[in-house]
């Protein structure tokens, strides 16, 4: 509190913040309901996409000979990735003290919930038997069958299920003063003040209410501090328990990790520059944030390339036949061309980072983070698609012909299940965090004010 | 209301709600038999012996579940089959209940259109139309007819006052008739006793696909060529393509294109030197260094295979196949036969005694003379019956123009096809299974066929058809009310000729109990006995207990049958005579017959000994359309399971293709898959290549059987007949079909004409790439590894495979697949579709390799280094089959317990747990997890519609759950009948006996490659193979456990193997050799990234 600067009263500037923010709460605009619009439409072809899948079969997708995962684990991979670093940001940085967090933690948590709403998705549509889901629950039941829990892909429900519980408690947690700001802001008597008011459960902003709100955040903080790093370890248990060479590596777990924190920082980037240009959060969203995610970019990014080099050269040091077939595919095979996809965008791009003036560019970074994007998914891509048609039998090495329209329109719908959930998140809830805000002013904001 | 009366009236109607809730509808869609007949009990199959159609006329025993067979097991007792049954043969099954079969009786009425008639309005029609025509305007062509059928054929006739009979098989054997007149004086076809050769050579012979009797030749040949006890024969094919058969060579030799009669002079000539010859054939211009450059092949080639023919026991030369079909055959015949002659395998392993009853010498050239007369409108009336002479002949021949000058037509085809389209009338014939019928594929071999179920459809036997028309007619002495009485008649009412005559009713029953009368077995023994089977003889007696038309599987294996002939065998001695005293080259034939050496001065007749004439373009390719073991010449080609049947050689489906060698197609700049124009002087067609470096640079091969106008939905628009570029010739010297006579020029083309063309392989890399999958040894090295198999590798792995199943289960089950045996015929393919429910996905599906069948012969070529080093191209096979795996990568990652590890060491996979995540599948190294994308067993393969025609679901198996989409399946073991065994057993207080459980593919396998048994019963014939020593697991590096252990393949050759294409990636090691493979292993090894570079273009 002492980093005010200069003369500006602390009131004007509070009274700026909650304009400021809750402004992005105000009755939508025909810009949002255009996009919401085609945000619905896609997510209805995607539906349709669905239930003429279920149908029909999954031969309507494009899996093939030995590839009987592809894009769909692909985009759950994906998204769980996407999902991590909103916990990232808001729980681990937030252990760290690392204060530049307070004006994306907001919209990164909100980010992971939904992602993870997405991501929570695929397993399910890549069933054989999306009707019998529930086999995959442990409960008591009159067939007698509990899950394997050998199998990694019961080690996944549980961990994108406690994921999803523990980032969306503590979304709603950091929300409750934010919540009681917007409370207030609202019109009395307004059923908007009355939905604000239950949620923030009574809120008065009490000395004594807010000890015990940073002792929980405390508490929640570190409770979901190891899930970032166990969920995506898990997902990634998910291929290197099996044997398929290409998955089955011990450095999965840290690798994946870095890629999720890499992929969901990119996101975050991604999501971001445009709000921060449709609700003029410009001094809340500064090139400082900018140049900080950038830097979390430039470590992930290294230890992802890592771990690539790593994976090659242990393919070369083993000897095994099938591991160097496998990799050597994965540069010069059928899909020599993904393979290159990810290298040049998780490894060479990211090293335009090292340099400050691109951090500090907001359009550089969006660029960027773009490449990230595309890079992360082409990189599950790889790691699925390529390994699985070209394991250990020759005979059965089969050209997988890429995505058939029932995927693309399953893949489109599901980013627009995600940004549907965003849209309303950002009109619902505080996107930044009023009150963490307020504990220190972004420079800009103060110098503008003063 | 009561208390009570309540309860009294709650119970009542629930009672009454549970009753209707139980209706017997469901039970009846489950077993449509209100009133059970007597022989027939819910759930418990009948076997019914019978004979199957077709030129190679199988005795089978068809297996039979609430009324629908659903099955085909060879018949243990019929010599040809010995127990097994071919791909093709297996498939007849489908065609029963093809949908596209001809449902009842059709009369044109109008071009392109017919109309529904009954049977009486069809035949009556029939009969007008004989009488009108009465006399030499009646034509009968029909297919290689023999017993009762061909009889009655000739005595229709015979009523009609005509003889214009005409009996064509596309594939004939004229060239061999004429050699075997010129040479032996006799014009007939031999027994070629290939089991009892120590080499053999086959100038173009497909002896193991299609040629004469293959499932025959394929247990003859096991005998010869299976490694036991350190010796095996030798085998060498001369064919300018790498057939499948030639694929299980020794060696594989490929001439100049229509020169092999000239490599088999040069070894007549070196075994009997410059002054030698026989039989008019003078030997002297064909030294083997004098012929070199007209056929290609090194006189010391020809000279070191002289030398092996002589050395290395009785030798066999065998002519034929499509190869040698140009325009020089007979010659290449008559040199064969000189060879055989000069080598000294007349009498030993090429006998007279019983001969096989090929189709007719003349049949081509009656053929010709009916499109004369057809041309000349002296044929009125044209019977047709099951030949497709449209499909099958050249256009040029003139055929379809010719029919048009035939006022009536008369097809009796089952199918609709391109012959059946230009019919005037259509009285559709049974199946096989639907009718009584009999067939002498050999002399004094005679099955018995007999109905199995009544027709599906409004469909007649052809000899009530003839029958009744004959009767209409007025021939007396044809008064059989149909012809089951007719065939019963004629082999038991007439004294003087049936084979039971005299006998009462008993021996009509026990002759159809088995499958035939099949005379003398001991001129039929194959090779010296097999006593590889012999470890089956313990359970003979329980098969000898079986009830023989309810035997089940039983008594399949050795059995006493081989035994008694073994001993007949060596007991008669007959001409045959024993391979000791054998006479020695040159010696005069001593055949059964005693048609002695008037022979041997007969005159070669016309044969002259020159390279056969190729029409076309100078420059182009000398085209070969070459018959396969899935489409045969044509008529496998609307069976789903023989369309996704994939070709032994390129492991392509639904569809044709143009094998290339590599050079030619980088030289025409031609790539794999790419669609091409093949132009001959007599035609084109349109076809995708396939690059394969088993074929001569300067020729070209496509496959025969595709190209459907007509027939069905499954065969029609699909790929291209390559008989529409041959020339409509006959070879002159024996009147025999020409198919392999021109060069074809190649120009892309585009797929503009609404026909799939395209290229669909089922196979992805062609090479192992050092993976050590499909392994070789030399006859050397594969002796000295079974040397010392005590303590070898393969022990100490079955050890830990057998206790991979409860403690205190009996049973560990198991397999051996010998691919030293497995000759690639994928009999075991298509049997495994029949037991287990596999449906066809279609080519559409199986583009993406989604194909559903559960075992897969994986075919490997040498290694492009391997060529590059030795200058030889090879090919192995290699089963591949769920392995049962005792450390199973599949099921701890089942999420569900769908995929589990029983008790008794199976991997089972429970379909109704099944959700689909297919991790399973990704996790499994053998990939033969294979998942349901559609609902495949309710879905037209081709048409994608639901449900499936209604016929194709009756051929499902009752006792093999029927899959529905989105469920993951593989191999079980066929657990279904391991259940049945030990249902029977238990029942009997016992555990089950070795050779109790036969597995489908271990039934249809014709080398019995393929063992299956309990591992934890020491003796049981599967614990004793899996100790050979030349046993290994595929993929043992990963400690999966295999149930299954392949006994590697071994090749009769000098050069070492080092257990071919393979380095550290193999179970066992063996001895000496071991340090060897390290060594190569190490240099492989490095190079590992640069073998892994894409192979053959198109190979994925």
């Amino acid at each position: 509190m002492a980093t005010i600067a200069g003369d500006v009263p602390r009131a004007r500037i509070f009274r700026r913040i909650n304009a400021d923010i809750l402004r992005t709460l105000a009755p939508p605009g025909p810009a949002w309901y255009a996009m919401m619009a085609v945000v619905l439409a896609v997510l209805g072809f995607g539906i349709f996409c669905l239930i003429y899948q279920i149908r029909t079969g999954l031969g309507v997708t494009g899996y093939a000979n030995s590839v009987y995962w592809a894009v769909y684990i692909t985009n759950f991979v994906f998204w769980v990735g996407i999902a991590h670093s909103g916990t990232l940001i808001s729980a681990i940085l937030f252990l760290f003290r690392s204060r530049w967090r307070t004006s994306v933690y907001r919209v990164s948590e909100m980010m992971t919930v939904f992602a993870v709403m997405t991501a929570g998705l695929f397993p399910l549509i890549h069933l054989g038997r999306i009707w019998k889901f529930y086999y995959l629950l442990p409960y008591p039941n009159s067939r007698q069958i509990y899950p394997d829990f050998q199998s990694p892909l019961i080690w996944d429900t549980f961990a994108v299920s406690t994921y999803f519980t523990i980032s969306s408690t503590f979304l709603f947690m950091g929300l409750i003063p934010d919540l009681a700001a917007a409370r207030d802001a609202a019109e009395p008597g307004s059923i908007r003040r009355r939905i604000y008011a239950a949620l923030s459960l009574g809120w008065q902003g009490t000395d004594r209410e807010w000890r015990h709100f940073n002792r929980g955040y405390l508490f929640l903080a570190a409770f979901a501090t190891p899930l970032v790093l166990s969920v995506h370890s898990v997902v990634s248990w998910d291929f290197a328990a099996g044997i398929v060479p290409g998955w089955h590596s011990t450095i999965f777990a840290p690798y994946f990790v870095a890629g999720a924190i890499f992929s969901g920082v990119a996101m975050v980037i991604t999501l971001v520059v445009p709000m921060r240009k449709w609700f003029g959060l410009e001094d809340y969203l500064n090139r400082n944030t900018f140049d900080n995610m950038a830097k979390l970019i430039v470590l992930t990014s290294s230890i992802v390339t890592y771990a690539y080099l790593v994976e090659f050269f242990l393919a070369w040091y083993s000897g095994s036949p099938f591991e160097r077939g496998t990799f050597w595919d994965r540069v010069s095979g059928d899909y020599w061309w993904a393979g290159w996809i990810m290298l040049i965008c998780n490894s060479v791009v990211p090293l335009a980072c090292w340099s400050r003036k691109v951090r500090r560019s907001i359009a550089a970074m969006f660029v960027i983070s773009i490449f990230i994007n595309i890079g992360m998914w082409f990189e599950r891509f790889v790691i699925i698609v390529q390994s699985l048609q070209h394991d250990f039998m020759p005979s059965a090495w089969g050209r997988y012909f890429g995505p058939t329209w029932v995927e693309y329109g399953i893949t489109a719908g599901s980013f627009a299940w995600f940004l549907m959930y965003f849209l309303i998140g950002i009109k619902l809830l505080p996107s930044v965090s009023v009150n963490e805000v307020k504990e220190m002013p972004p420079e800009p904001l103060v110098r503008r004010l003063a | 209301m009561e208390r009570r009366d309540f309860l009294k009236i709650a119970g009542v109607a629930g009672a009454g709600g549970a009753a209707f809730g139980c209706s017997p509808k469901a039970t009846e869609r489950l077993i449509p038999y209100l009133v059970p007949e007597e022989e027939i009990v819910p759930g418990v199959a009948t076997w019914f012996a019978t004979t199957t159609d077709g030129p190679e006329a199988l005795g089978v025993r068809v297996k039979v579940r609430e009324g629908r067979p659903v099955f085909l097991e060879g018949n243990p007792l019929h010599p040809l089959s010995g127990g097994a049954v071919s791909a093709l043969a297996q498939a007849s099954l489908q065609q029963l209940y093809d949908p596209d079969r001809i449902k009842g009786p059709l009369v044109r009425s109008g071009p392109e259109r017919f109309r529904r008639t009954t049977w009486d309005e069809g035949l009556r029609l029939f009969a007008e139309r004989l009488d009108s025509a009465r006399g030499g305007g009646v034509w009968f062509l029909g297919g290689h007819l023999t017993g009762s059928l061909d009889e009655l054929v000739d005595r229709w006739l015979a009523a009609l006052g005509s003889g214009n009979r005409v009996r064509y098989e596309p594939f004939g054997y004229e060239a061999a008739l004429a050699a075997n007149r010129l040479v032996f004086g006799r014009e007939e076809m031999p027994l070629y006793d290939i089991g009892r050769a120590g080499f053999v050579i086959s100038f173009g012979a497909d002896f193991l696909e299609t040629w004469l009797a293959p499932t025959f030749f394929a247990r003859g040949f096991t005998a010869m060529h299976a490694f036991r006890n350190g010796r095996m024969g030798k085998y060498v094919h001369v064919e300018p393509r790498m057939s499948m058969g030639a694929a299980n060579a020794d060696e594989w030799i490929a001439p100049r294109p229509g020169t092999e009669m000239l490599v088999a002079l040069g070894m007549a000539h070196a075994l009997a030197g410059a002054g030698g010859g026989t039989a008019g054939v003078s030997l002297g211009a064909y030294a083997p260094e004098a012929t070199a450059e007209r056929t290609g092949v090194p006189a010391e080639t020809v000279r070191r295979l002289a030398r092996e023919f002589a050395d290395r026991g009785p030798g066999l030369a065998l002519g034929g196949g499509v190869a040698n079909a140009h325009r020089n055959a007979t010659a290449t015949w008559v040199a064969a036969n000189v060879l055989n002659r000069l080598g000294g395998a007349e009498g030993r392993t090429l006998r007279f005694g019983p001969t096989f009853r090929t189709p007719a010498a003349d049949g081509a050239r009656r053929v010709a003379e009916l499109v004369d007369r057809m041309r000349a409108g002296e044929v009125r009336v044209l019977v047709v019956h099951d030949a497709n002479p449209v499909f099958a002949l050249p256009p040029a021949a003139g055929f379809a123009e010719a029919l048009g000058n035939v006022p009536f037509k008369v097809g009796l085809s089952t199918f609709y096809d391109e012959t059946a389209a230009h019919a005037d009338l259509l009285l559709p014939a049974s199946h096989w299974l639907e009718s009584w019928g009999d067939a002498e594929p050999l002399d004094g071999v005679r099955g018995l066929r007999q109905p199995v179920l009544p027709p599906l459809h409004d469909t007649r036997p052809v000899g009530d058809v003839l029958l009744a028309t004959a009767r209409a007619a007025g021939a007396a002495d044809l008064a059989e009310e149909d012809f089951g009485a007719f065939l019963r008649g004629r082999w038991s009412g007439s004294p003087a000729r049936g084979p039971l005559a005299g006998q009462a009713d008993a021996g009509w029953f026990e002759a159809l109990a088995r499958g035939g009368s099949f005379g003398d077995p001991g001129a039929l023994v194959v090779g010296p006995g097999r006593s590889w089977s012999d470890a089956g003889a313990g359970s003979a007696a329980a098969a000898g207990g079986a009830d023989p038309t309810n035997g089940a599987n039983a008594g399949r294996p050795a059995g006493p049958g081989n035994r008694d002939r073994a001993a007949a065998s060596t007991a008669n001695g007959n001409g045959a005579g024993d391979p000791e005293t054998a006479p020695a080259a040159g010696g005069g034939a001593t055949d059964a017959g005693g048609a002695a050496g008037a022979a041997v001065t007969a005159s070669p007749g016309p044969v002259r000994f020159e390279p056969a004439a190729f029409d076309g373009d100078e420059d182009g390719l000398h085209l070969m359309a070459v018959p396969s073991i899935g489409l045969h010449d044509g008529r496998g080609a609307n069976a789903p399971w023989m369309q996704e049947l994939p070709d032994p050689v390129t492991k392509a489906v639904w569809g044709s293709w143009i094998e290339i060698h590599p050079d030619t197609a980088r030289r025409l700049g031609v790539r794999g898959g790419d669609l091409l124009e093949v132009a001959s002087p007599h035609g084109r067609v349109k076809a995708s290549a396939f690059l394969y470096p088993g074929i001569r640079p300067d020729t070209v091969a496509m496959p025969i059987g595709q190209g459907h106008t007509e027939y069905g939905r499954y065969a029609k628009r699909r790929g291209a007949n390559p008989v529409a570029l041959l020339p409509a010739e006959l070879d002159a010297a024996s009147g025999g079909r020409v198919w392999f006579a021109t060069r074809v020029t190649l120009s892309r083309a585009s797929a503009d004409d609404g026909w799939d063309h395209r290229l669909i392989e089922m196979q992805g890399s062609p090479h192992q790439h050092s993976r050590g999958i499909a392994l070789a040894y030399s006859a050397a090295e594969a002796a000295e590894a079974e040397a010392a198999p005590a303590e070898s590798e393969s022990v100490r792995l079955l050890e830990r495979i057998t206790a991979d199943a409860d403690e205190d289960s009996p049973y560990r089950w198991g397999m051996t697949i010998d691919l030293a045996k497995c000759v690639g015929c994928s009999a075991c393919v298509t049997a495994c579709y029949a037991e287990n429910n596999i449906p066809a996905v279609g080519p559409d599906d199986c583009v993406k390799g989604r194909e559903l069948s559960w075992l897969r012969i994986e075919r490997y070529w040498a290694e492009p280094d391997e060529v590059e080093e030795t200058g030889e191209f090879s090919v192995r096979w290699l089963p591949m089959l769920c392995q049962h795996c005792g450390q199973a990568p599949c099921e701890p990652v089942c999420p569900v317990y769908a995929a589990y590890h029983n008790p008794e060491g199976l991997n089972a996979q429970i379909y109704n747990r099944c959700v689909g995540t297919r991790y399973c599948a990704n996790n499994c190294p053998y990939k033969v997890r294979k998942f349901n994308f559609f609902d495949h067993s309710n879905r037209d393969p081709v048409l994608h519609a639901h449900p499936m025609p209604e016929t194709l679901q009756l051929l499902y198996n009752p006792s093999v759950t029927v899959r529905s989409k989105g469920v993951m399946e593989k191999c079980t073991f066929c657990v279904q009948r391991i259940r049945e065994a030990k249902i029977a057993a238990k029942g009997q207080g016992r555990a089950v006996r070795d050779g109790e459980v036969v597995t489908a593919c271990q039934a249809a396998c014709p080398t019995e490659a393929i063992v299956f048994g309990n591992l934890r019963e020491p003796q049981a014939r599967v614990t004793r193979e899996a100790q050979a020593g030349r046993g290994y697991s595929v993929l043992a590096s990963l400690n999966t456990r295999s149930a299954i252990t392949y006994l590697a393949d071994v090749v009769a050759t000098d050069r070492p193997l080092r257990g071919a294409a393979g380095h550290g990636e193999r179970g066992p090691s063996h001895g000496p050799m071991t340090e060897e493979r390290e060594r190569r292993g190490g240099k492989r090894g490095a190079e590992t990234g640069a073998e892994d570079a894409p192979a053959a273009p198109g190979a994925h």
